[in-house]
């Protein structure tokens, strides 16, 4: 829909790096904590949560160690897939950040921008969100909670950016796309995740992505997507960036 | 006891076996609507749908339903356009079934949205360049086209012509009729096309995905054909049901021949040019997102068969069946021809629903599989039942085959 | 004028059309939009002032550093404090602390357990049970028993206190992550406290401990690990073993012998000098003898061997894991001898001696569980602190007496506090006052006190005040001071030793903020602060014969026939199998996810599937000594033969505290050993009928 450079914005981006993550959870957890996605009720599998960044194990035959992956919207910018199916405009792609926003207010449940996303990284509310105990006390006031029957994904903690852009309004630097941190990036123990303006040549995400070596998901797909990945082990790098046809491990997700 | 309801000189079952005849398809009415009714209260987890399989039993139904129900639209085009007039034969049953197919679909789709009360939504804020927006604006045009083509059935009811300002409101209605075929006909082509747009613009799922023509994935105009093409064949199949439940003949065999001339050449063309759509995928489109296509194949129980399957068997054999002459004059192939013509138009609508979702994108995907759950088989089935309550009712008391009474003629006493 | 029936339709109809131009319509469809949110009442969060306040984690003893986020008066999240010297970072349990406080199984105020329900008393009453017990068992000769998971606070020093005053008091600790050291310590010719520098090892040899998850300090760990060569020897495939550089696949129980036949090859290689009994016991154990029971070939655990030598230096580790429970004393020995053999005791790089902490304060020294003698407990009281380690009740069960009282000082009704008559809480996770001690692996000492960030509510007792109610009931004196002075006073004695460096939190990291005073100091520390030792003097760390018993060493080279049934490995991330229930939101790892494997989740390998006619995902009941659960099997062809892999936490029933569960994982079912492991336990995998 909107072309991979945006106007006098940024492009928020994030670069992985696969060797240094240990699928320890840390990140899944704390962006739970911080979007407000409710615990799952005891019926829930692992094929109907909400599970906006979910960890992927990645195994090869022949390979003791695993690779884990962390997987969330991967934040197309060419013709990003869930935004131009989606019947009503629920999706938001958002011109001045690259962010590709969730409208979950407007969303109709039909799904259709889940059948779309070749990474399955939307989700849809089959319950009815339930906090347990006094546990509703700890939501976070900067983010709605959604009823069921809507879609929802990662949003790369866009209230955060709202939050930094109105510290810039209020009297800050205002030359610069303001810098800010969303919950997993914060949360990682390894320092895995690198998250930045990938339009901002001194800035390390820019730098990282650009770095030879680095790929995305899927990428003969034309997604343009913003999430970039690295590793030495050319096995991750194989089961990661090849897509189905291209495995010849054996796949865990 | 209904007599007066009765249409002139058709004979039709004693009101209480009628009954009799109705109450299994209440009940089964009945069960469905309770599961409906806990999927709307308790929510979508009631389904064994889930994040991979996002769309499951009722999307697929529907698509079916919708392609089969093409049979109103295209019997429209075909008597009031194409000036085929044996069709007058058989277009109101068509126009029934269509109505009971449109309905129900939409019926189903009120259940299968998270959010059914925001169906307006997509009025309000319409996405120009999704192709459920224009799926969901013909639809609803298509319902109604449908109901206003029903309205005269069922005001040229026996009792009901009595009133005057009936008869003259039918009469003024069936003026414009010709009008109202031409409309629905039109959106009914945009809507059966854009149903298929609905897989072919996933570039994220290179099984679906298909090059474009104008602004148009090839799929658009696969469904089209293929929607057309079987339209007629299912007619002919209905028609053929209601003639062995009823145990009356209800049309002369000219007017299965050339519904069978028409879904068979038809057929023939949609072969032809899903055969091109096929190996331009599997040489081009699919290489081009990266993808090889024999990993398509490579899941059981969607294996190379299925391709094979949904072409040939279900697709060029019909077609050839139903082109033949000689097919067409023996009733034993014909029928079957037609059921399997709709067979193969039910397996790609699966193919394109079902097996889209099924395939792994990732590389660290597992092929998964989904077996809808008895509230998503239930609510269909109260769709079904609907469809032969209101069938019944309006087959007991609609002129619905005007050949009906000629036919007829030589057994009354 | 007479109104037709035309008239009422054209007024109808003009009606409805003009009701179109009014906002009627379009607002009565606006509202159904809001029906829509509104339908199932959403939780709006209250918005406030936002602050950010130092804490640390109490659910297991690494006590990682954290900031929570306050809205108000109210902590929405948490984070790791990523700059922190002694390694920062939080796991993501950890990262659900600030739901606790408010979890479904918190208990509100002291009550007493009768016909399996729960009634609420006065402090004073449940107080006065207590101290009656007491009396009792004082009467029968009966000991009273603390059972402290956390030693070395002052909570302990409290327990301490009181236990030293009565007749038979005995202040135990279960068994720990840091048991090699541990044995290492009881050796040393002349007593030290030992701890790793990691930061100069070459090669880790872990023999079933969770080191690159869930293990010492995790921030520590992550830091180190780019220079660490990480060897894991695991019965199954654990997350350490997905993340180690080489996986040593031993059968069920391998760990000791493999340990000893490392040792006798590492000692001939080395040419080592021993003394009279070990040369013996390695003489026994060669890779050839031990092979069988490990499961590993002789030519692997000689080039194995090798590599050790040649990577040095290089540290082995034992002390079990969070949820198969503690190695066998004689594996913890084999462990420890081999490092003796290895040289890594009281080298750079190996086991170094460090410093205790200065003022602590041991009054009593802590019994092992394992040492407790059977039925000899009257009154049993578990502090209710949490290592985040499984302890299954028939270990505990073992050492009461009969009708002997068990009271429960746990915020949360869950684990042992079902086995309890008597529950006092104490205050929740952010709502009370806790200390950060080194872990077992430390090679400095270290300490950080954590502050309350929420208020407790009235029901809540801390357990100084607890020790001190009881006390007081039997008539014993005990010093006064809370919590607070009391932690206090330690931080005072910590400056006073006037050694190692304060270093206080700061924007964007840690700064050395060397203090004035002793109050000076406590405000760093309660800010966030903590405090570093400096490094120990190199010691005298020589060692007495450190050896496994001929019994053991005789077990392992002529191992008995298979026993029926499979080997049951049970297993757990640290902080999910202790007494501290789950958070919900955890279902995002166990349930929403197949990240970790679930404690409803069986996994046993193909052969053995095939053997027992089962098929993946097909619902099974795993039947041990003491009882019966149920899961799901999955088919894990990384698995020995004949074991079955099942986690010991967390519990589903604790996720999903509402659906009143039976408890569910491993716990139930494992059968105690006298020696307080369950390694051995064996049990039955049948189809599972609806």
């Amino acid at each position: 829909m909107k072309a991979g450079k945006t106007e006098g914005g940024a492009r928020y981006g994030m670069v992985i790096d696969l060797d240094r993550c240990n699928g320890c959870g840390a990140c899944a957890v704390a962006c739970a904590v911080e979007n407000n996605v409710p615990p799952a009720p005891e019926r829930a599998t692992d094929r109907n949560g909400l599970t906006w960044l979910r960890v992927q194990r990645l195994e090869a035959p022949g390979e003791a160690r695993a690779a884990f992956l962390p997987l969330m919207c991967q934040q197309c910018g060419e013709k990003t897939p869930c935004a131009s199916v989606c019947p009503q405009n629920a999706v938001e792609v958002d011109p001045a950040s690259g962010i590709v926003a969730q409208v979950p207010v407007r969303c109709l449940g039909c799904r259709y921008c889940m059948a779309a996303c070749p990474y399955h990284a939307r989700y849809f509310n089959w319950w009815d969100p339930d906090w347990p105990g006094r546990m509703a006390e700890t939501l976070n006031p900067e983010v709605s909670t959604r009823t069921r029957g809507v879609v929802e994904k990662c949003t790369f903690c866009s209230h955060r950016l709202q939050a930094a852009q109105d510290a810039q309004a209020a009297g800050g630097d205002g030359t610069k796309p303001p810098a800010y941190t969303p919950a997993c990036v914060e949360a990682c123990p390894a320092g895995a995740i690198t998250f930045g303006d990938l339009d901002d040549p001194e800035g390390e995400a820019a730098r990282l992505a650009g770095a030879p070596g680095s790929f995305r998901l899927l990428e003969r797909l034309g997604t343009g997507a913003k999430v970039y990945f690295r590793t030495e082990r050319e096995w991750v790098r194989r089961l990661a960036g090849g897509g189905a046809a291209a495995s010849d491990g054996r796949s865990h997700g | 006891m209904d007599e007066r309801l009765l249409p002139r000189g058709l004979s039709r079952a004693p009101f209480g076996r009628f009954l009799l005849w109705l109450v299994p398809w209440a009940a089964l009415l009945g069960v469905g609507l309770y599961a409906a009714y806990l999927c709307l209260a308790l929510g979508l987890n009631q389904t064994n749908m889930d994040n991979r399989f996002a769309f499951g039993l009722w999307i697929y139904l529907d698509l079916t339903v919708i392609a089969l129900g093409a049979g109103a639209f295209f019997t429209g085009f075909l008597l009031y356009v194409m000036k085929k007039r044996e069709l007058a034969a058989v277009i109101n049953s068509a126009v029934v079934i269509g109505f009971i197919c449109y309905s129900g679909a939409v019926a189903i789709l009120a259940i299968d949205v998270g959010q059914p009360l925001r169906a307006w939504f997509t009025f309000w804020h319409p996405n120009v360049h999704s192709m459920l927006t224009e799926v969901t604006f013909c639809l609803t045009c298509y319902l109604t086209v449908l109901a206003i083509e029903y309205l005269p059935l069922v005001l040229r009811n026996r009792q009901l012509k009595k009133r005057p300002s009936m008869l003259v409101f039918e009469f003024e209605l069936h003026k414009v009729m010709a009008v109202f075929a031409l409309v629905g006909t039109f959106l009914s082509f945009f809507h059966q096309g854009s149903l298929g747009g609905l897989y072919g613009v996933l570039q994220g799922r290179p099984f679906a995905y298909r090059v474009s023509l104008a602004a148009w994935p090839s799929t658009f105009f696969l469904f089209i054909l293929s929607a057309a093409a079987v339209g007629p064949s299912f007619v002919l199949a209905t028609t053929w049901i209601v003639s062995r439940v009823s145990g009356r003949v209800l049309v002369k065999p000219s007017v299965f021949d050339l519904l069978a001339r028409v879904s068979g050449s038809l057929l023939l063309v949609y072969v032809l040019a899903k055969s091109v759509d096929t190996l331009v995928w599997i040489n081009h489109t699919s290489f081009r997102l990266g993808v090889h296509p024999a990993s398509f194949y490579a899941f059981a129980p969607f294996g190379t068969w299925a391709l094979f399957a949904e072409i040939v068997l279900l697709g060029l054999v019909p077609a050839l069946l139903l082109v033949s002459a000689r097919t067409r004059r023996d009733p034993r192939l014909l029928v079957p021809a037609a059921f399997l013509a709709c067979a193969g138009v039910a397996m790609n609508r699966f193919v394109m629903t079902v097996q889209t979702l099924a395939l792994p994108t990732l590389a660290f995907d597992p092929f998964l599989s989904y077996t809808p759950s008895w509230q998503e088989v239930a609510s269909f089935l109260a769709v079904v039942a609907y469809g032969v309550i209101l069938y019944s009712l309006s087959f007991r008391y609609l002129n619905l085959f005007p050949q009906e009474r000629e036919l007829a003629a030589p057994k009354e006493a | 004028m007479t109104v037709t029936r035309r008239d009422v339709l054209w007024g109808l109809g003009g009606g409805l059309a003009g009701a179109a131009l009014t906002p009627v319509p379009w607002k009565l469809l606006d509202d159904t939009a809001i029906w829509t949110q509104r339908r199932h009442a959403l939780p709006v969060p209250a918005r406030g002032p936002v602050t950010l306040r130092p804490a640390a984690c109490t659910l297991c003893p690494a006590g990682c550093a954290l900031r929570v986020r306050c809205v108000g008066a109210r902590p929405v999240a948490v984070v790791g404090e990523a700059a922190h010297p002694l390694g920062g970072g939080a796991c993501a349990i950890g990262l659900t602390l600030h739901h606790l406080a408010g979890h479904p199984l918190r208990l509100a105020g002291p009550a007493v357990r009768g016909g399996g329900r729960l009634e609420g008393v006065a402090l004073g009453a449940a107080v006065a049970r207590v101290a009656a017990a007491v009396a009792q068992a004082r009467t029968d000769g009966r000991s009273v028993m603390v059972l402290d998971r956390r030693p070395g606070r002052v909570v302990s020093a409290a327990w301490g206190e009181l236990l030293a005053a009565l007749p038979r008091g005995l202040y135990a600790t279960p068994s720990g992550e840091g048991e090699t050291l541990d044995v290492l310590q009881r050796a040393l010719a002349r007593p030290a406290l030992l701890g790793i520098d990691l930061e100069r090892t070459r090669t880790l040899v872990s023999f079933g401990a969770p080191v690159l998850e869930g293990w010492g300090r995790p921030g520590r760990m992550l830091a180190v690990r780019g220079r660490l060569r990480v060897v894991q020897v695991d019965a199954w495939r654990s997350p350490s073993v997905a993340l180690a550089d080489e996986w040593v696949a031993i059968a069920p129980g391998g760990e000791g012998p493999l340990a000893l036949a490392l040792a006798s090859v590492v000692a001939r290689e080395r040419g080592v000098s021993l003394d009279e009994e070990t040369r013996r016991v390695l003489g026994a154990s060669s890779p050839r003898d031990l092979a069988p029971i490990t499961g590993v070939r002789p030519e692997r655990i000689e080039s194995l061997a090798g590599a050790l030598v040649r990577e040095a230096p290089a540290v082995a580790v034992g002390g079990g894991d969070a949820g198969g429970g503690p190695l066998p004393a004689d594996a913890e020995r084999a462990v420890a001898l081999l490092n003796v053999v290895l040289g890594s005791v009281g080298r750079e790089g190996g086991f170094v001696a460090r410093r205790d902490l200065p003022g602590s304060c041991v009054p009593l020294a802590p019994t092992r569980l394992a040492d407790v003698p059977a039925s000899s407990v009257g009154v049993l009281l578990l502090d209710g602190s949490d290592d985040g380690r499984a302890l299954p009740w028939p270990i505990v069960e073992r050492v009461l007496a009969k009708d002997a009282l068990v009271v429960s000082l746990a915020p949360f009704d869950g684990a042992q506090a079902r086995e309890a008559s008597v529950l006092v809480p104490g205050p929740a996770p952010l709502a009370a006052w806790d200390e950060v001690l080194p872990t077992p692996d430390a090679a400095v000492a270290s300490y950080s006190v954590a502050g309350p960030i929420l208020k407790a509510p009235e029901g809540a007792t801390d357990p100084v005040a607890f020790v001190q109610s009881l006390a007081a009931a039997l008539r014993i004196e005990v010093s006064r001071g809370t919590h607070e002075e009391r932690l206090r006073e330690r931080v005072a004695a910590v400056h006073a030793a006037g050694r190692g460096r304060l270093v206080a939190r700061a924007e964007g990291g840690y700064d050395d903020a060397p203090a004035s005073d002793a109050n000076a100091a406590w405000e760093t520390l309660v800010a966030g602060g903590c405090w570093i030792d400096e490094a120990a003097p190199s010691a005298d760390l020589a060692l007495r014969p450190c050896v496994p018993t001929g019994e053991a060493v005789e077990r392992w080279r002529y191992p008995a026939p298979g026993a029926e049934g499979l080997a049951l490995v049970a297993f757990a991330a640290r902080g999910t199998a202790g007494t501290t229930p789950p958070s919900p939101l955890l279902t995002k790892l166990y349930q929403e996810s197949d990240l970790r494997q679930p404690a409803t989740v069986a996994a046993v390998g193909a052969l053995a599937a095939r053997r027992l006619g089962l098929v993946d995902r097909q619902p099974v009941r795993v039947e041990g000594p003491r009882g019966v659960v149920r899961a799901e099997l999955r088919i894990d062809p990384s698995l020995p033969p004949d074991t079955v892999a099942l986690a010991a936490g967390p519990d589903p029933a604790a996720l999903h505290p509402g659906a009143g569960a039976a408890a569910q994982g491993a716990l139930p079912v494992v059968e105690a050993a006298s020696d307080g492991t369950w390694r051995g336990t064996r049990v039955r995998v049948r189809e599972a009928r609806a």
